[in-house]
C-alpha cells in the first residue's frame, strides 16, 4: 500500500514527465512551424532544424533553474524555446524583423534573451564554451550560485577552442556544464568520419572532469544527467561534460535533404521520432491521458502561431536602423567632436615609463572599481608578475579572484573576459604580444566586436583588451595589426604615444561601454616613452587627436611609437627651415579626423605614418579622406610613410629598413616641399 | 684579453644600471663565477665572468651604462 510520502513522491515525478512532455512539445510545434512556413514559402531565411533533438533541450532546461545562464548555437531553437524565451521576439530576431529581440539584426545565430536566461548564442562552431566560461566566472566572483549550461553539437568537440574552455573551466573550477548534443552529425559528415573517439564525454578525463553518455531521445535520462552536473556545479564541484546522444531527423539547413545518410536507417529513425516515443511512453504507463497531452499540444500549437504570425507580419527594418548600435549612443567610425577636449591636469608630475603608467592607472581603477578584473599569461604575481612587469604587484594587492594567470590560450582569454563582461565586470585581458590577436581574433572579431549591434543595442561588452607591439623579435612576435581591429566594426582602437597619454586613455577605456583595443609600443615601455605623468588622476576621453607640435608647411600625422619619429624629424627639418606640425591621433577608432583636416587646411601638405605595413593601412583611410574633403586645397601629393609590405624580419638591418623611422619622414617632407 | 660589455636582458631593454661588482679592480677572477650586477626596469640579474683572469674595470658602480657599453676587460 502507497504511503502518503510515496504518492507525494509518484506525484511530484509525474508532474516532471509532464512538464518534460510540454518542453518537448513546444520545441517539436515550434520546429515544426517554422518548416512548414519554410516548405510552403510563406517564409524565406537560413534554418538549422532541430526536429529529433527536443528531449536534449526540454531535459536539460528542466534542470535549470530560471536565474542559470544557457549559452547556445545557431541550432538553438530548441534550446531557447525549452529555457523560456519570448516567443515573439524570438520568431521576430530569426526572421529579421523589427520585432526581433535584437531588431532583426542578429538573427538565429545570435539569439540572447537575458530575462530568461538566455546569455548569447553563435553561428561559430565551438565558440560558446569560451564565453560560457566567462559568464561561469563573474558568477564565481559574485557568488550568484548561478550555473551556465552551454549547448553544442558533437561537431563542436573538433575545434580547439571546446578543447581550452573545458581546460579552463576544469582549472578554475567553474560553475559550467558542457552539454554536448550528439546529433550524429557535423554538419553533413558522419561522426565516424571525423573522430576516432567512439564516447565524446571521454574527453571530459584529460581535462580531470566528470563526463558521461545518455541517451539524448529520453527526457529523463537528460535531465537526470544535466541535473546532477548543475548540482555538482552550484556546490563548488566545478565543470561537468555531459554528452546526450540522438539522431538529427531533418538536414543540417532546410533544404539538405541528407543525401549523405543510410536511407534506411534514416527511415528507421524517423519512424521512431523522440517526441512521439516520449507520448507514447505516457500513455503506456498512465502518467497522462491522450485527451490531456493533446490540450497542451493544442496550447502550445496555438501560443507558437500566434507569436510566429506576428512575427512574420511585422515591418520590416527601415536602412535607419543599418548604422545604428555598432557602438554605445550611435557612435561611429569618427568622433563627433562632441566631448570637450581634455588637457592634462596641472599639479605635480612624476616620471614615468609606459610600464610603471599604466601599472598605476590599472592598480588605482581596481581599487575604485572592484568590477574591474585582469587576464592573461604570467601576469600574476606567483607566474612572475607579467612578461614585462606592468601587472607586479596585483594579484598580491587584490587577489587572485581577480588577477588571474590564463593557460596560454589566447582565445580561451578573450572568451573569458567576454563572458565577464556580458555579466556585468570589467574585464582587462593582456595578449602578450599583438601577434597573438591572430590566436583569439574569432573572439575578438566574431565576437566582442558583434556583442552590441548582435543585441540590437541592448548590450555592449565593455572589456579592454591590452596588447603589445613587439621590436627585434622575428615576424611573429614584431607585427603592427591595428589596420585588422580598424576594420572590424564595434572595436574602438587606441595607441599612445607616451605615458601621460597612456594613463588617461586608459582610464578611458576602463569607463566605455564598448570594448577597446589598447596598443602599447614595446619601445615605449621603458626608456623611450618615459616622460612626466600628472600625479592626479585624468580621463583622456577617446577620439581626441593631440597636436604635439605646431607648424605651418607640413603635417605629419601618425601615432604611437612613430610620433617620436614625427618629432625628431621636425627637429631635424627646422635647421633646413621647414616648420612641421606633428598631429598624434592617439585614437584610431573612432578617428579624430577633424583635427588632421583643421591641420591639414592650415599647412596644405600631409605625410601620414605608421610602422604597420602601408598597403592598405590605416594611412590608407586617412589620406583618401583627407583627399576628398581637401582635394581642392591640398599643395602637393599625400604622402605614406610606412611598413614595407614584408613580415618584419629578425635581422636588425633588415628590421631596419622595414620599419619607417625619422629619416624616411624627412625625406618624405623634403619630396613635397 | 675579453671584453664585457653590457648584456640586453630583454627586447625592450636599452641600458641598465651597474648596481655592484663582485671581483675588484685588479682581482682574479674564474670564468662562471658572478662578476657584476646590473638593475633594468625588468630585472636585476648577476653577471658571470665570460672568461678567466685579471679584472680591469672601465665603469662605475651607480653608473647608467647603454646596451652594448664596455664595462670591463679581463686579461
Amino acid at each position: 500500500m502507497a504511503t502518503q510520502l510515496d504518492t507525494e513522491a509518484q506525484s511530484s515525478t509525474n508532474d516532471r514527465a509532464i512538464e518534460l512532455y510540454r518542453l518537448m512539445s513546444k520545441v517539436h510545434h515550434a520546429d515544426a512551424r517554422v518548416r512548414k512556413g519554410l516548405s510552403s514559402g510563406e517564409i524565406a531565411m537560413s534554418y538549422w532544424p532541430v526536429t529529433g533533438q527536443e528531449a536534449m533541450s526540454a531535459g536539460a532546461a528542466l534542470a535549470l533553474s530560471d536565474t542559470d545562464q544557457l549559452v547556445s548555437t545557431y541550432r538553438g531553437l530548441g534550446d531557447v524555446i525549452a529555457k523560456g524565451i519570448d516567443l515573439a521576439g524570438y520568431f521576430g530576431e530569426i526572421l529579421g524583423r523589427r520585432t526581433g529581440l535584437s531588431r532583426g539584426k542578429a538573427g538565429a545565430m545570435g539569439i540572447s534573451d537575458p530575462d530568461h536566461g538566455i546569455a548569447w548564442t553563435t553561428g561559430i562552431v565551438g565558440a560558446g564554451p569560451l564565453f560560457a566560461n566567462g559568464i561561469a566566472l563573474a558568477a564565481s566572483i559574485r557568488d550568484t550560485q548561478q550555473v551556465v549550461l552551454v549547448s553544442f553539437g558533437d561537431g563542436a568537440t573538433s575545434i580547439g577552442y571546446v578543447h581550452e574552455a573545458m581546460n579552463m573551466a576544469a582549472l578554475w573550477n567553474l560553475p559550467v556544464v558542457f552539454f554536448c548534443q550528439n546529433n550524429a552529425w557535423a554538419e553533413c559528415t558522419a561522426m565516424s568520419r571525423y573522430t576516432r573517439t567512439e564516447r565524446l564525454s571521454d574527453r571530459a578525463a584529460g581535462y580531470a572532469m566528470p563526463g558521461v553518455t545518455v541517451d539524448g531521445t529520453d527526457p529523463h535520462a537528460v535531465h537526470d544527467a544535466v541535473a546532477e552536473a548543475v548540482a555538482r556545479a552550484r556546490s563548488g564541484g566545478g565543470p561537468t561534460f555531459v554528452e546526450a546522444v540522438a539522431y538529427r531527423l531533418q538536414g543540417h539547413y532546410f533544404g539538405d535533404t541528407m543525401a549523405y545518410a543510410d536511407p534506411d536507417e534514416l527511415a528507421a529513425k524517423r519512424a521512431d521520432p523522440p517526441f512521439d516515443r516520449y507520448r507514447r511512453r505516457l500513455l503506456d504507463e498512465g502518467i497522462a491521458t491522450a485527451e490531456a497531452l493533446d490540450r497542451i499540444d493544442a496550447e502550445l500549437a496555438e501560443e507558437i502561431e500566434a507569436a510566429f504570425v506576428a512575427a512574420r507580419d511585422a515591418e520590416p527594418l527601415g536602412a535607419e536602423e543599418l548604422t545604428r548600435d555598432v557602438f554605445a549612443g550611435n557612435g561611429t567610425e569618427l568622433s563627433d567632436g562632441a566631448v570637450p577636449r581634455a588637457s592634462l591636469p596641472d599639479g605635480e608630475t612624476e616620471e614615468l615609463g609606459l610600464v610603471q603608467a599604466i601599472h598605476r592607472t590599472l592598480d588605482r581603477a581596481m581599487a575604485a572599481d572592484d568590477s574591474i578584473i585582469l587576464l592573461g599569461e604570467d601576469i600574476g604575481d606567483r607566474s612572475g608578475g607579467g612578461m614585462f612587469k606592468i601587472t607586479a604587484g596585483l594579484s598580491a594587492k587584490y587577489g587572485e579572484r581577480r588577477v588571474r594567470d590564463t593557460p596560454i590560450a589566447e582565445s580561451s582569454i578573450i572568451g573569458a573576459a567576454l563572458g565577464a563582461s556580458l555579466a556585468g565586470l570589467r574585464p582587462v585581458a593582456e595578449l602578450m604580444f599583438m601577434d597573438f590577436l591572430g590566436v583569439a581574433m574569432d573572439q575578438i572579431a566574431n565576437h566582442v566586436a558583434k556583442v552590441r549591434y548582435m543585441s540590437g543595442g541592448r548590450r555592449g561588452a565593455p572589456l579592454v583588451i591590452r596588447s603589445m607591439v613587439g621590436t627585434a623579435a622575428g615576424p611573429q612576435h614584431s607585427q603592427a595589426v591595428e589596420a585588422w581591429a580598424m576594420h572590424t566594426p564595434g572595436l574602438k582602437v587606441v595607441w599612445p604615444s607616451t605615458a601621460a597619454d597612456a594613463a588617461g586613455l586608459l582610464n578611458a577605456c576602463l569607463r566605455e561601454d564598448d570594448p577597446c583595443l589598447f596598443i602599447e609600443s614595446m619601445k615605449l615601455y621603458y626608456g623611450g616613452g618615459k616622460g612626466p605623468v600628472p600625479v592626479a588622476d585624468y580621463v583622456i576621453p577617446l577620439g581626441q587627436a593631440d597636436v604635439k607640435r605646431t607648424g605651418s608647411d607640413v603635417t605629419i600625422c601618425t601615432y604611437g611609437v612613430m610620433v617620436h619619429a614625427a618629432l625628431e624629424a621636425a627637429n631635424a627639418l627646422k635647421a633646413e627651415g621647414i616648420s612641421v606640425e606633428v598631429v598624434d591621433l592617439r585614437t584610431l577608432v573612432p578617428l579624430d579626423l577633424q583635427t588632421v583636416l583643421d591641420s591639414v587646411r592650415k599647412t596644405k601638405r600631409l605625410i601620414v605614418a605608421h610602422e604597420s605595413v602601408g598597403f592598405c593601412g590605416p594611412g590608407a583611410e586617412i589620406a583618401a579622406a583627407v583627399g576628398v574633403e581637401l582635394f581642392g586645397e591640398l599643395a602637393a601629393p599625400i604622402q605614406r610613410v610606412a611598413g614595407t609590405y614584408t613580415p618584419v624580419p629578425r635581422a636588425a638591418t633588415l628590421e631596419a629598413a622595414c620599419r619607417p623611422d625619422a629619416a624616411k619622414l624627412s625625406d618624405a617632407v623634403r619630396r613635397i616641399m | 684579453m675579453t671584453e664585457v660589455r653590457i648584456p640586453k636582458p630583454g627586447d625592450a631593454i636599452t641600458e641598465a644600471e651597474l648596481t655592484a661588482i663582485h671581483v675588484p679592480d685588479g682581482g682574479t677572477v674564474t670564468e662562471g663565477d658572478p662578476l657584476y650586477a646590473i638593475a633594468t626596469d625588468k630585472v636585476e640579474m648577476d653577471i658571470e665572468a665570460p672568461a678567466s683572469g685579471v679584472v680591469s674595470w672601465k665603469v662605475e658602480v651607480g653608473g647608467t651604462y647603454s646596451v652594448g657599453e664596455l664595462v670591463a676587460v679581463i686579461a
